[in-house]
């Protein structure tokens, strides 16, 4: 799954893979638990692996000593029927197949067509039946893809004297306690309840600790903790990444084909080492930093390349005028990235990409280092994948040559994503008024508390009309007061409080009335103020904005939908700065209206 | 009623139409326009619909085109984005990612996502590769590059049920795989395995890539997507899913580019190759459509919008909801509205149909009123050509008068061709002379208001303003301006409009041909204070031209004879139709049943013919509030309801509502009495028939004109205030019966709600009464 | 003893050789399955010859228990399974005669030399194997002090009891009752595959059979594959048909919502065949507590009321039933009439009571002798080592720690196998050092061990939490942290700019996911992620240790005020 780890064990993970290789191989015990905060994902490829290839070592070398694993997911195997047949299967080396109806796994020879996904005592039987398949037809194991032709013991000398171990691999076992709770105790006394050489492995991102059943239902595992990686380690295995990239040539139209070409190794090198100097103050994750270099090594070498092809061009031009050579080495001085020894001439002339000369490199790096940052900004977060990033941020033709003062901003790392973005896009800001309007009444209604409503909105009938409120003074005063527990934390941190329809509606009605009664085509009929306000906002429409702000989850249903007869309550499902902006483009001041404002 | 029977046994309807009780409510009036009929032909009204469904479908044809165009350029980056999911991928990532499209457009913009649909269906399949072309197989099975798989919130309520609805949604799809085969459900792979779906992809023997669509997905239980998402990305790239996400919200800040990162975890984004794509803006969408719709050189519309109506447009589309179908049911609502007018009946005047029908003698009425108003209007020539009087005995044949009104018509239509390439040009000066590059976006939204001042006629400002900048033009915006505006002429489609505005294109290249190429002028940056003075020249004339242009194009619409056949001009638009306030107004028919009376009779009045105009009701009516007495028994009862608390005590409510009950009793004997009198003469009636139509007639006693001549006699002889017990009991029950009646029409109104916690009480469901 | 030793691989040949004789029916084949080890394999014998160590001489010199099942595993040794075991051999023989020449023997009390001459590697890994097996059954001490050890006495008793079982068909009833790890299942194992003649042996366990219609169906199985013939037609079928296959239901494999019992009919039908059986039966039920939770528990009725009712002579063989748990109470758990019927005889088992019991165990096991024939220099050395090492006083002292927090044997197995894998080359003794490395790890690990490599804004955001904390407000949003975070980085301008693109927002979801913060309530899917409460697991102190270790002046400023 991992493509650029499954090869070989990354560096810094000898000590375990050695520790697993010892006990695995001799007498393990039953169930061990492989811990590792930082990186999971890569430890459980590098579990993966080593299981994998101890089971095909001992396949091949005539060794006394037979592996059968199965390596599963706990995520993926979210009911028991899932896990046994996934189980079953892959220790079975069966491969269902389309043809004859995806039939599981079902006992080997004569007493093939049991049932083995039904409880965890036919789950144990079914381990039982895979011992007999190993201890019988060990050697047509490796032959076989599908149920035709098994079965066939042929009980043969050399498997009488092995011994067959059963290894149980689960990845992201912490998932079990919730998807697959009773299933817990029993995979951890899996060997002594199935009375077979059965070894239970879990790796997780979470301590045993904190996933242990009650009561002490299940003996302690043997711990193995996965040290963090160090940084030499990290370095090495993003390097050692390039060697595969260089070996595998890529059909990218993203990225250059020469961008990975095995000369550029040691730029790379460095390269990585300023990424991580960077980087890793906020991310260890190697899989992050990877995809960080990913996304940037592209347009870090694209000036490289670009120089070296108008260079082979211009040699050919040269070449073709038939011009002397030593105008070519000094026209060639003139060239981006000097170099003057003898061994690099040869290589122009070959045309044979050579590794840029050191101030280059220097200079490259200099250019690039704020873009790093951008990078780590926009990808760590996934505002944007790998290879969008790549494409916004190519750096502009012959960078190397230009002075620092044309360097054009994005090199400078400010902006990241938000560059796309045309005047016709959606967004929040395009929506029509009453749905701002009422995005803002929501947030007031969710942040105020429904007491201070009279004295934030309350207007006496008479002027009902335009009347601005006093700025500042009671909320100021008020909250001294509510000095409960320690200092008292506003509202809008806590999270939105629920508020009914009708409330909302009142508290729309006064905004619309204060904010928006100008922009309102003029209607005769209302003559009394506040008439047409109250005709407006018990218009289809306005319900029917709130259903759909609701549906696009910006306001967040509280009371479940399907009750008619109760007034629905909502929350506001909006921030805090979104909020402030949209109030802005309608005109209202939100920090007068907030209870407790900022 | 036996088929309401029927239906009310039967239980697979889900909704049951009950017509209202013949007994004693008028029947309603079947013919749907009454008050026109006066001047409309026998069978107008249809003819009128057959005309409305023509116009009506050639401007959705064009609605429906101008959309597709927006959408085409969305639904195509979506198709690429899906079949090059697995092709191009960035090399050095550290484990391959889940491709997920995430197209943000409104919630029912069906269009784009049918837009899609299809262009899924016409990517052309996949050949079979050579050595299975040997072995033909006759009726191979078609080999769709990509297989989609439509799934919706409701279904996808658990993770096992997901998971069965993705791997079902491929693996069940007919016609993919030639047979499927049996699978025992306990021994064979679980319905909810994706490891099931692997056996399939692996038996389809070449690769697509399958498209999983989630609707709506911000309905979608995000604990359950976490970990779909999760699990499919276990098993790419042998299983090439691509994920289709549909959501409704638009990305709130450059934060959160969708809503995907605002509600989903960076582990679960890690997983994930998010390329979020977004429908061009609804309010963007709009505009375009009623440019392109009804103001676009190159299209004519039957009928042309005025300036309430769009205003009215542009006003809902910015305030309430911008939505392309909102749209449509606008202008669908204004064609319909046009063609109530008996008069649209000659939308097409050279029409065969209308001629012959128009030929009949029962269309004389028609004609006359017809006749009578081409001679009023000064545009038509009708009018020049026999100067008399309109009210002269004489009448015209109907060929006379269809020619004169194809005249106007053909007069009214290049009237509005003139206004929309003066449009046109306008743009295109604006963009130029203003630098309209500058503020594309907003001008966009003032061009839609502007429409409306074009039409009333009062754009002289405008176009003064503009002739005086295109004076000032140097000399290679000049340049500019002039080929823009030669594209914009050399570009009219139709033929009709290049014939019209021959001269101006003319002009224009003559201008063009005068002006000096602004490379060899020499042109100093220095601004127009030293242009060449050629340049002046010809800018200044270019000026005058302009303007002269425009002002002769921009005329008022509604001078040209017959304007409302083609034209809604300044007729409102019925907003109460698509934006009704359904509360208040039951409220205050509720209150004040009277004023809807009034207002529905003074509606009636408005629209009969001015012959005929019978003041019936009588002028004191209007002013005089009306005793509670008065009204109608729901009424008493809810405005007993408005003065109550919270919750209702039913008993108490009851005896307040008998109490008026007996005082407007009292009310009726007397006038019964006095009117009693005046009638000694005539003939007495008989207290039984009296008595026993007495409940009914009570019931009606409130509908004012009604009931004068409905019951006349409320009269018996012995009742005075006093009733014999009988009567007492009988009176009794029958307010009971009332009181019920008014309760359970509040109640279906839902105006109250039972309280199962006390005892014959019912709370209120609205508080807020203004009285 | 002897006639055991040698007898068992005989009779087990002889059972193999029929059964492969008749034709391979699944009731016959299973009893290979169920003898765990290919030991009892006939062609291990002549492996016997060829060794020059025949395991049973050396049983017949220790006639302790522990040899003697180290001697059962003895053939196993023969097939060494590591990858070219034949490899280790002929170096180390070659190595022996190369020993010879080199250096001379060296007694027990000389120093050890300092790495391990290279011709000794391999025995090195031998005894690394060694060590590991021997861990893996731990040899028994019998502390042969004053009184004898619970566990001994426990044994007699339980064997008397099977005894009486297998030979005179008593049906015998009894709770083996003992702390985690004080041998409980091994005993059972002992004390069966002690007996003279092999009784049928049904296993059960509550963790494993959650129900009794489980239970039964699981007896009859095994049943079924020891005895040979199926119990279970008629229990199968409406099995089946109890739980129809149905495909629709995604909840297939979800337990039946209300636990169908099997009709007592079925429980009496079967449990009662059981003493007409061929052979006794003894059947031992491991976590017995938990089969006492079972509804009615009528399997339990039905197991003991077949025991009680099981007289001696009437022709019928015995049956005992072993109830195995950790709960002291466990006989209050169970109803008046299961209670009448259960003889009431606890067995008691013990952790080994004294700190030099543990010792002594360590000792066994890291001076396990290899199988194989090693140079004779190297068990005086390796003796040697492990006198040092178990004389070190700070060895002792850790291992009083551990004994003093549990006497679970499994905790000193686990510490010495991770002491055991640890040996190499460089080197090659064990030491205290690895045994507190190993300690560390193994007997209670750290909770928060990635706490000093945390990333930058995951500290700060430990930080304001703290900072909330001391303010009196444990639970916190992710808003709060942020909104204080921003303020910090307002007040001093020492913190990166980057924070702001979401950063933060990560390393919020990193500590949820680590558990450093636990959410206060549980989630509820109409509060956004931004506002769910949470609580902070760490307490100050860790997060000053953190902050210290992240050694960033402004952040200890920072912290230095809550």
């Amino acid at each position: 799954m991992d493509s650029t780890t499954t090869d070989m064990t990354p560096v810094g993970y000898e000590a375990c893979t050695s520790l697993l290789t010892t006990l695995l191989t001799s007498y393990p015990p039953p169930f061990m638990f492989v811990y590792d905060p930082e990186t999971p994902r890569l430890t459980s490829s590098v579990v993966r692996t080593l299981v994998q290839d101890l089971k095909t070592r001992s396949k091949t070398a005539g060794s006394p000593l037979k592996f059968a694993s199965a390596v599963v997911n706990a995520v993926a195997c979210f009911t028991r029927r899932l896990f046994y047949d996934t189980v079953l299967n892959a220790l079975a080396e069966w491969r269902p197949s389309w043809e004859d109806g995806c039939g599981n796994w079902s006992g080997s020879g004569s007493m093939s067509g049991q049932r083995f996904n039904e409880n965890f005592d036919a789950f144990v039987h079914g381990l039982q039946a895979i011992r007999t398949l190993l201890e019988h037809g060990s050697d047509d194991l490796t032959t076989k893809t599908s149920a035709k032709g098994k079965g066939k013991a042929k009980a043969t000398s050399n498997n009488e004297n092995e011994t067959h171990r059963l290894i149980i691999v689960i990845e992201r076992a912490e998932r079990l306690k919730d998807s697959l709770p009773d299933l817990l105790v029993p995979l951890t006394r899996l060997a002594e309840l199935s009375q077979l050489d059965v070894i239970t492995i879990f790796v997780s991102d979470v301590r045993w600790a904190d996933m242990r059943p009650s009561l002490g239902a299940s003996p302690d595992p043997y711990y193995i903790d996965i040290p963090a990686l160090s940084k030499q380690n990290t370095i090495e295995i993003m390097t050692t990444a390039f060697d595969t990239m260089a070996s595998c040539s890529s059909s990218s139209k993203l990225v250059d084909a020469e961008a990975y070409s095995p000369v550029l190794r040691s730029l790379y090198d460095q390269f990585i080492t300023t990424l991580y100097s960077i980087c890793s103050p906020f991310v260890h994750d190697v899989y992050e930093l990877m995809y960080i270099a990913a996304a940037r090594w592209p347009g870090f070498i694209l000036p490289v390349l670009e120089a070296h092809r108008a260079y082979i061009e211009e040699l050919d031009r040269l070449r073709a005028d038939g011009r002397s050579h030593e105008f070519d080495s000094d026209h060639r001085a003139t060239e981006v990235s000097a170099h003057s020894d003898d061994e690099m001439r040869d290589h122009d002339i070959a045309g044979i990409l050579y590794l840029p000369t050191e101030d280059t490199r220097i200079r490259l790096v200099r250019l690039f280092t704020p873009s790093f940052t951008s990078a780590l900004e926009g990808l760590y977060p996934r505002l944007t994948h790998a290879a969008d990033w790549a494409r916004e941020h190519i750096p502009p033709a012959n960078l190397l040559t230009l002075p620092y003062t044309q360097i054009p901003a994005h090199m400078s790392g400010a902006l990241g994503a938000q560059t796309t973005g045309g005047a016709h896009r959606r967004d929040i800001h395009a929506f029509p008024r009453t749905s701002q309007f009422i995005l803002v009444a929501a947030f007031l209604a969710s942040t105020n508390s429904p007491k201070s409503d009279m004295r934030m909105f309350g207007r006496g009938t008479d002027e009902r009309a335009k009347r601005r409120r006093r700025k500042g003074g009671s909320p100021r005063k008020a909250r001294e007061g509510t000095g409960g527990g320690g200092i008292k934390i506003p509202q809008r941190l806590l999270g939105p409080t629920p508020f009914p329809v009708d409330r909302l509606l009142a508290i729309l009605g006064v905004l619309l009335e204060e904010y928006d009664a100008e922009t309102r085509p003029q209607v005769p009929q209302f003559a009394i103020p506040g008439e047409y306000t109250d005709m407006e906002i018990a218009r289809v429409s306005i319900h029917a904005a709130i259903m759909e702000l609701a549906s696009m989850r910006l306001l967040i249903r509280v009371s479940s939908a399907d009750r008619v007869d109760a007034t629905p309550t909502f929350k506001c499902g909006i921030s805090y700065d979104i909020a402030l902006q949209l109030a802005r483009e309608i005109g209202i001041v939100l920090n007068d209206l907030l209870w407790d404002s900022v | 009623m036996s088929s309401i029977d029927r239906d009310l046994e039967d239980p697979s309807k889900t909704c049951i139409y009950i017509p209202p009780g013949t007994s004693d409510e008028v029947a309603p009036d079947v013919s749907p326009y009454p008050s026109y009929q006066w001047r409309d032909l026998p069978g107008g009204y249809e003819l009128r619909m057959q005309m409305y469904k023509l116009s009506w479908m050639k401007c959705l044809g064009r609605v429906k085109s101008i959309v597709r165009s927006l959408h085409s350029s969305v639904a195509a980056k979506v198709v690429h984005e899906v079949t090059h999911a697995y092709t191009d991928i960035l090399p050095g990532l550290p484990y391959p990612e889940l491709p997920v499209v995430a197209i943000s457009a409104e919630g029912g913009s069906s269009s784009l996502y049918s837009l899609i649909r299809q262009q899924f269906d016409q990517l052309p399949p996949v050949v079979s590769d050579a050595n299975q072309r040997e072995n033909a197989i006759p009726d191979e099975p078609p080999r769709p590059p990509v297989i989609l798989n439509h799934l919706y919130p409701a279904d996808c309520l658990t993770l096992t049920a997901m998971m069965k609805a993705i791997v079902t949604g491929f693996v069940d799809q007919d016609g993919i795989l030639e047979a499927s085969i049996k699978r025992k459900p306990t021994t064979s792979l679980a319905s909810y395995d994706i490891n099931l779906l692997a056996a399939w992809y692996s038996a389809l023997g070449y690769i697509p890539s399958l498209v999983v669509f989630l609707h709506d997905f911000e309905q979608f239980d995000p604990v359950v997507i976490q970990d779909v998402l999760y699990i499919c990305s276990l098993s790419i790239p042998h299983l090439p899913l691509v994920f289709v996400l549909a959501l409704s919200s638009p990305p709130t800040s450059p934060a959160k580019p969708s809503y995907l990162h605002v509600a989903y975890p960076r582990d679960t984004l890690a997983l994930l190759r998010v390329s979020v794509l977004s429908a061009p803006a609804e309010a963007a969408v709009v505009e375009e459509i009623i440019n392109k719709t009804f103001f676009d050189p190159d299209f004519e519309p039957d009928v042309v919008l005025g300036p309430a109506v769009l205003d009215f447009i542009t006003d809902f589309s910015s305030r309430h909801c911008a939505s392309i179908d909102a749209l449509i049911t606008m202008l669908q609502l204004i064609h319909l509205k046009h063609f109530t007018d008996p008069i649209t009946l000659l939308m097409h005047p050279e029409s065969h149909a209308t001629r012959s029908r128009l030929r009949n003698s029962d269309a004389r009425p028609f004609l006359d009123v017809l006749q009578a108003r081409l001679l009023n209007s000064p545009g038509s020539k009708l009018a020049k050509e026999n100067p008399l009087d309109s009210d002269s005995e004489e009448r015209l044949s109907a060929d006379v008068l269809l020619d004169a009104v194809s005249d106007a018509n053909k007069a009214f239509r290049k009237k509005a061709r003139g206004i929309r390439v003066a449009l046109g040009i306008m743009r295109i000066v604006k963009d130029v002379v203003l630098g309209g590059k500058a503020d594309q976006g907003r001008q966009g939204t003032g061009d839609l208001e502007m429409l409306p001042a074009v039409l009333r006629g009062r754009l002289n400002r405008d176009v003064r303003y503009l002739g005086m900048a295109a004076k000032k033009l140097s000399a290679q915006k000049l340049h500019e301006l002039l080929s823009a505006l030669h594209a914009f002429f050399h570009n009219l489609e139709s033929a009709v409009v290049r014939r019209e505005e021959e001269h101006a294109r003319v002009k224009i290249v003559s201008l063009m041909a005068q002006l000096p190429e602004p490379d060899e002028v020499g042109e100093p940056p220095s601004g127009p204070a030293e242009r060449p003075p050629a340049v002046v020249q010809l800018a200044a004339d270019f000026g005058e031209w302009l303007t002269d242009f425009l002002e002769e194009h921009f005329v008022r619409l509604d001078e040209c004879a017959l304007w409302d056949v083609w034209y809604t001009g300044g007729t409102p638009f019925p907003s109460e139709l698509i934006n009704p306030a359904p509360r208040p107004t039951a409220v205050a028919a509720l209150l004040h049943p009277d004023d809807v009376v009034h207002a529905h009779a003074e509606l009636l009045k408005a629209l009969r013919p001015p012959s005929d105009r019978t003041p019936e009701l009588e002028p004191d009516d209007d002013e005089r509030e009306l005793e509670l007495w008065e009204l109608p028994d729901t009424t008493i009862l809810f405005r007993r309801f408005v003065e109550a608390g919270r919750m209702v005590n039913v008993y108490d409510w009851f005896e307040s509502f008998k109490v008026v009950l007996e005082d407007q009793q009292r009310h009726l004997c007397r006038r019964a009495r006095q009117r009693e009198k005046e009638a000694q003469k005539s003939q007495d009636s008989s207290p039984i028939k009296a008595r026993s139509r007495k409940g009914k007639g009570k019931r009606r006693a409130v509908e004012m004109d009604v009931d004068e001549e409905e019951d006349p006699e409320m009269y018996d002889d012995e009742e005075d205030e006093e009733l014999d017990e009988d009567e007492m009991e009988q009176w009794s029950v029958e307010v009971q019966a009332r009181f019920m009646r008014a309760l359970h029409e509040l109640d279906f109104a839902g105006f109250i709600k039972h309280t199962g916690r006390k005892a014959d009480h019912v709370i209120r469901t609205i508080y807020d009464v203004p009285d | 003893m002897d006639c055991v030793e040698i007898v068992t691989p005989s009779r087990a040949s002889l059972r193999i050789a029929n059964h492969h004789s008749t034709a391979a029916s699944p009731l016959l084949q299973q009893p290979r399955i169920r003898a765990s080890t290919p030991t009892r394999s006939p062609q291990a014998l002549p492996k016997y010859g060829r060794r020059g160590v025949s395991p049973s001489k050396k049983a017949r010199l220790a006639l302790d228990d522990a040899t003697q099942l180290e001697s059962n595993e003895t053939p196993q040794d023969g097939t060494e399974p590591v990858f070219g075991g034949t490899t280790h051999l002929r170096s180390s023989v070659s190595s022996r005669r190369k020993g010879k020449a080199t250096w001379r023997p060296l007694a027990s009390d000389e120093a050890l030399p300092r790495i391990l001459p290279s011709e000794l590697e391999p025995c090195l890994e031998l005894q690394k194997r060694a060590i590991l097996k021997s861990l893996q059954n731990l040899p028994d001490i019998d502390e042969n002090d004053e009184h004898v050890s619970a566990n001994a006495t426990a044994y007699g008793q339980l064997n008397d009891l099977l005894k009486g079982t297998v030979l005179r068909g008593e049906g015998n009833s009894c709770l083996l009752i003992g702390p985690r790890g004080s041998g409980k299942t091994r005993l059972v194992e002992k004390a069966i595959a002690s007996l003279p003649e092999r009784p049928i042996v049904i296993h059960l366990s509550g963790h494993a059979q959650h129900n009794d219609r489980l239970a039964i169906r699981e007896i009859a199985w095994q049943l079924a594959q020891q005895t040979g013939h199926s119990f279970l037609p008629s229990e199968g079928d409406n099995a089946v048909e109890e739980t129809p296959p149905d495909p629709e239901n995604p909840f297939l494999d979800e337990p039946e919502p209300n636990i169908v019992l099997p009709p007592p009919a079925h429980l009496l039908a079967l449990i009662s065949v059981i003493p007409t059986l061929p052979r006794p039966t003894i059947i031992a039920l491991d976590a017995f507590d938990l089969f006492a939770a079972h509804p009615r528990q009528s399997l339990l009725y039905c197991l003991l009321d077949t025991v009680q009712s099981c007289r001696v002579g009437t022709g019928t063989k015995g049956i005992a039933v072993i109830g195995i748990t950790t709960r002291v109470d466990t006989i209050n758990l169970l109803e008046k009439r299961v209670k009448s019927r259960f003889s009431g005889r606890m067995l008691r088992t013990a952790c080994p009571g004294r700190l030099h019991h543990w010792t002594e165990l360590a000792r066994a096991a890291l001076s396990a002798s290899i199988s194989q024939d090693v140079p004779e220099e190297w068990p005086p050395l390796w003796k040697a080592a492990v006198d040092s090492f178990l004389h070190d006083a700070t060895v002792m002292e850790n291992f009083k720690e551990t004994f003093s927090l549990t006497r679970d044997v499994q905790t000193l197995r686990r510490i010495l196998t991770t002491v055991a894998t640890n040996l190499t080359a460089a080197s090659p003794y064990p030491s205290a050092v690895k045994l507190a490395a190993s300690t560390g790890i193994q007997r209670c690990p750290p909770r928060f061990s990635f706490l000093a490599s945390l990333p930058y804004p995951a500290i700060c955001l430990c930080i304001a939490a703290v900072h909330y904390q001391t303010a009196g407000h444990d639970a916190f949003t992710f808003e709060m942290l942020h909104e204080s975070f921003r303020d910090q980085v307002r007040t001093s301008q020492s913190a990166p700019i980057q924070i702001e693109g979401g950063g933060i927002g990560m390393a919020f979801e990193r500590l949820i996911a680590l558990r450093v913060f636990t959410p206060v309530a549980a989630s509820s899917s109409s509060t956004t992620r931004e506002f769910v409460l949470y609580r902070l697991v760490l307490d100050r102190n860790e997060v000053k240790r953190a902050v210290g270790v992240m050694g960033q002046t402004n952040l200890k400023k920072w912290f230095s005020k809550a």
